[in-house]
């Protein structure tokens, strides 16, 4: 969780949107947003080859250095989490080239910050794994594009919405998973 | 917690539901061994493209029709939804994370979904080599 360094504030305004409160130098609107988006900036630096502790440093402080440029007047507009990721991969990335930090790369580990071509999944995996979930039961389909919507909702709210539990829908997200997994490996291994 | 991280606890992980009281644990695991972090890595990795297929209601178009549509495209704007054109190796089309409508061959500026930058993306016909 973040921790900042300024006294708590809570500015009313609630006509505006979390990132609209956050611009405006809400540090309860800030807390939301890192207690939204957080866990997929940790993510988005493991799917780029960070141990997990790196993940977990390097997304707080990316965090830290926005809140910063918020307070320095420096922000204009806050698209989240897409703006959270980039300045993490940035700092690893800096990070990654001190060369006081050299030695501490593994060299069995992959590129930390590989290219955007190294990510692509191919068409082919692409259309394997959409297959996969057209063939989930319709619930199943249905819990997994809601929590995978654009608007991310907590896992709370998409339990009330489809009445299980929270523990259900996760056990739903893992098997839809475990499916999709399996499509697009399928397909790599051909 | 057994030797390896069963893929379960990985992928439970990944979609944020991990029991808090298990976390130090699963972390501390992954961190001593090399073969769960790059098991967590790889599930990491998968999590944009499964959000594009989540978000899709799109049918992904088989090569040729996707030809066939970018040639009817031509005078007309396309959606170009996730088509990404650098070094398609296969000759198919490649997707990435970006979305946007413009004409056939016609490179315009999009906007990349997971990384907050834009790029030059454009709607092309694929290779038509097998």
């Amino acid at each position: 969780m973040l921790v900042l360094s300024l006294p708590a504030q809570t500015i009313a305004m609630p006509d505006l949107t979390l990132e609209q409160r956050a611009l405006a130098g809400d540090r309860a609107a800030w807390e939301q947003l890192v207690a939204q988006h957080s866990h997929r900036v940790v993510v988005a630096l493991l799917a780029r080859g960070l141990r997990i502790d790196r993940a977990r440093e390097f997304a707080q402080a990316a965090w830290a250095r926005l809140f910063e440029r918020q307070q320095a007047g420096e922000l204009s507009r806050l698209e989240l989490p897409g703006l959270a990721i980039t300045t993490a991969h940035r700092l690893a990335l800096d990070d990654a080239r001190r060369p006081s930090h050299t030695d501490e790369l593994d060299p069995e580990l992959p590129d930390p910050l590989p290219s955007a071509e190294a990510r692509l999944v191919s068409a082919q995996e692409l259309r394997s794994a959409q297959t996969a979930l057209s063939q989930c039961p319709p619930r199943a389909q249905q819990i997994f594009r809601a929590a995978y919507a654009r608007e991310e909702r907590p896992h709370g709210e998409l339990a009330n919405e489809f009445g299980i539990s929270v523990q259900r829908v996760r056990q739903t997200l893992t098997e839809v998973r475990a499916r999709l997994r399996a499509a697009i490996e399928g397909d790599a291994h051909v | 917690m057994s030797e390896h991280l069963s893929q379960s606890s990985i992928d439970l992980f990944i979609v944020g539901g991990l029991p808090a009281h298990e976390q130090a644990e699963f972390d501390a695991h992954t961190i001593a061994c090399e073969r769960c972090a790059s098991r967590l890595q790889r599930a990491a990795a998968l999590e944009e493209p499964l959000r594009i297929v989540a978000q899709s209601n799109l049918r992904v178009l088989k090569p040729r029709v996707f030809a066939e549509l970018a040639a009817a495209a031509a005078a007309l704007a396309v959606v170009a939804w996730g088509v990404h054109t650098h070094a398609p190796k296969s000759g198919l089309p490649q997707l990435e994370f970006v979305a946007g409508a413009t004409a056939l061959d016609e490179p315009m500026d999009a906007p990349h979904r997971g990384l907050d930058e834009r790029m030059e993306i454009s709607a092309q016909a694929p290779d038509e080599r097998p």
